[in-house]
């Protein structure tokens, strides 16, 4: 990993950290800043796939899908931008889906390793804890509190994870 | 390729070039111990994690993807399994992201496969044994990427696999099937195949290496075209019987260079001369379509043949425990001490000329020499034991 790859990595990990922080502190319009910025997220994404099928899936086979999702994604981004009046609805759903697919990935993946007689433990555990989130989403759909809460809980371990890979040494030494 | 091949072929191939027995099974030992030489087993010996020469299925399911683990996979897998064929191919299309995938394609008689063998000389059988694994393995993976990548090495319906008839030298067509449960095994009369699934995503793990077309590649049987995905829609015919004999033949020649017989490695270079006399026999056995532990029985009747004596299975643990009982300043005296300082080397190597090749995908190296040490802390023994005036074998 190059310095200005880490550097960023530990600023984007800081900056995660510090909007958790800004959503526990004004709760108020935290709702609308996350619909808002899951909006953008989900364009940025589309458009990067676009970018992606332009330069580089549209020559091989099977890259049209690419197009496809790039679309959807887009489609989906101005949706989100649609619901800043009430966007609590999209957030639970947002968290219940995300929480649902990687408990289930999880989940599965802890199966597979299990059967190769490989480190399966970390994997079911944290399928459990996604869908312990999703299970509190559904629950306390009504608290934007604890809505706010789980959202910021998952920001801050993404940091985490962000800023540990960033401050590992990597570069490989060749001896002539 | 599979243990038949890497074992008692690579034993076959050292004893044509005239190892002894004893030196043979050093050589297929290391080269097989590619293949197993896992974080897992590293662990477990409490070997350098760097020194990983494979990822296991369970290691790779338990794998989060970011930028720093995807270079962690491209510099094993590139690095041992899918040699890069030519780190400067010009390339007229898509933008730097698409060059840079396209000059990770493996193929054989490349320039990084020279410096490969070149690197054992005077390294010891575990040295050789490696580098006779990466060898063989760029013609069984050639026209794919050590690296996940959906515009290089994914495939889609168009997979035709090509069966011997009852005429000599007619092919009849079967298009192959594909599965995508790991744990199920091929159907070769059926002509069901396991591969990975389909995941449109460019550093998606299903997209490593030859995941997208089962293990035909592995299978030295095997005949068959397909569309891949970096060749703009045109078709690929893959003739495995014939370029696992080249592979065969190459691995003489290279055996008899790290043996000071032919001089230094040189290119598409091969010994037919020393197995001319055998052809027949072993492409027989390439062209026997049956699973891998049927193969092995046949190379290993070959090999024993040869040198008239018994050759032992593989077994992973048998060098484990004098790596354990061995003391810390003389672990790289043992078996898997030079096998480690060969991989750490063939590794560091490989890494380096893809970074001065101005690419990204196995992330950065630092040249020693230049720069002194920095990096990874697994790499000190190897500095110590080729600056401390020691050699690998």
């Amino acid at each position: 990993m190059g310095s200005i790859r880490r550097f960023a990595n530990i600023a984007f990990g800081l900056v995660m950290i510090a909007c958790s922080v800004a959503l526990m502190l004004f709760p108020e319009n935290a709702l609308i800043v996350v619909a808002v910025v899951l909006g953008f997220w989900l364009v940025v994404f589309g458009m990067r796939n676009l970018v992606y099928y332009f330069t580089m899936a549209r020559h091989t086979v099977g890259g049209l899908s690419l197009l496809f999702v790039a679309v959807i994604a887009i489609d989906l981004g101005a949706f989100s931008f649609t619901l800043i009046n009430n966007p609590r609805p999209a957030v639970v759903l947002y968290l219940i889906g995300c929480n649902a697919f990687t408990g289930f990935v999880s989940i599965m993946r802890a199966a597979e390793s299990k059967a190769l007689d490989s480190r399966w433990k970390p994997s079911l555990i944290h399928g459990i804890v996604c869908f312990a989130l999703v299970v509190a989403s559904l629950v306390f759909m009504g608290s934007e509190r604890i809505i706010i809460a789980i959202l910021c809980f998952g920001l801050v371990y993404g940091a985490c994870v962000r800023i540990a890979s960033a401050v590992r040494p990597t570069e490989i030494v060749y001896i002539q | 390729m599979e243990k038949s091949f890497h074992y008692y072929g690579t034993y076959c191939a050292a004893y044509l070039a005239g190892c002894s027995h004893e030196e043979s099974l050093e050589i297929c030992y290391s080269a097989q111990l590619v293949d197993h030489c896992s974080k897992t087993f590293l662990k477990r010996i409490g070997g350098p994690l760097s020194a990983a020469t494979t990822q296991l299925t369970g290691e790779m399911t338990q794998m989060r993807f970011d930028v720093i683990r995807l270079m962690n996979i491209t510099r094993i897998w590139a690095s041992f399994h899918f040699l890069p064929y030519d780190l400067s191919a010009p390339v007229h299309k898509g933008g730097k992201q698409y060059r840079n995938k396209y000059r990770m394609i493996c193929g054989p008689n490349s320039d990084l496969l020279v410096d490969t063998v070149n690197l054992a000389q005077d390294h010891g059988t575990q040295a050789a044994g490696l580098a006779m694994h990466v060898l063989a393995d760029t013609w069984a993976h050639r026209y794919f990427a050590g690296t996940p990548s959906f515009v290089i090495n994914n495939t889609n319906r168009f997979f035709v696999e090509l069966l011997p008839s009852e005429n000599e030298g007619v092919f009849e067509e079967r298009p192959v099937k594909f599965k995508h449960n790991p744990r199920a095994s091929d159907d070769l009369d059926a002509g069901i195949y396991v591969n990975s699934a389909y995941q449109p995503s460019e550093s998606a793990v299903m997209n490593l290496g030859h995941g997208r077309a089962g293990h035909l590649p592995d299978y030295s049987f095997a005949r068959y075209r397909y569309v891949p995905a970096w060749a703009d829609y045109e078709e690929v015919l893959k003739d495995n019987p014939a370029e696992y004999y080249q592979a065969f033949c190459q691995m003489v020649y290279a055996l008899k260079c790290l043996r000071g017989i032919n001089g230094p490695f040189r290119k598409d270079m091969y010994d037919t001369a020393a197995v001319a006399a055998h052809e027949s026999r072993i492409k027989t056995i390439l062209q026997k379509r049956q699973l891998d532990d049927d193969t092995c029985c046949d190379w290993r009747a070959f090999g024993e043949e040869l040198s008239g004596c018994s050759i032992c299975d593989f077994e992973l643990d048998a060098y484990d425990q004098e790596y354990l009982d061995a003391p810390e300043s003389a672990k790289n005296e043992t078996f898997l001490g030079k096998f480690i300082l060969a991989a750490l080397a063939q590794k560091g190597m490989v890494v380096n000329r893809i970074y001065a090749s101005g690419n990204p995908l196995a992330g950065r190296s630092v040249d020693y020499d230049v720069r002194g040490f920095a990096g990874m802390k697994d790499f000190l023994p190897l500095i110590d034991y080729l600056r401390g005036g020691g050699e690998l074998g």
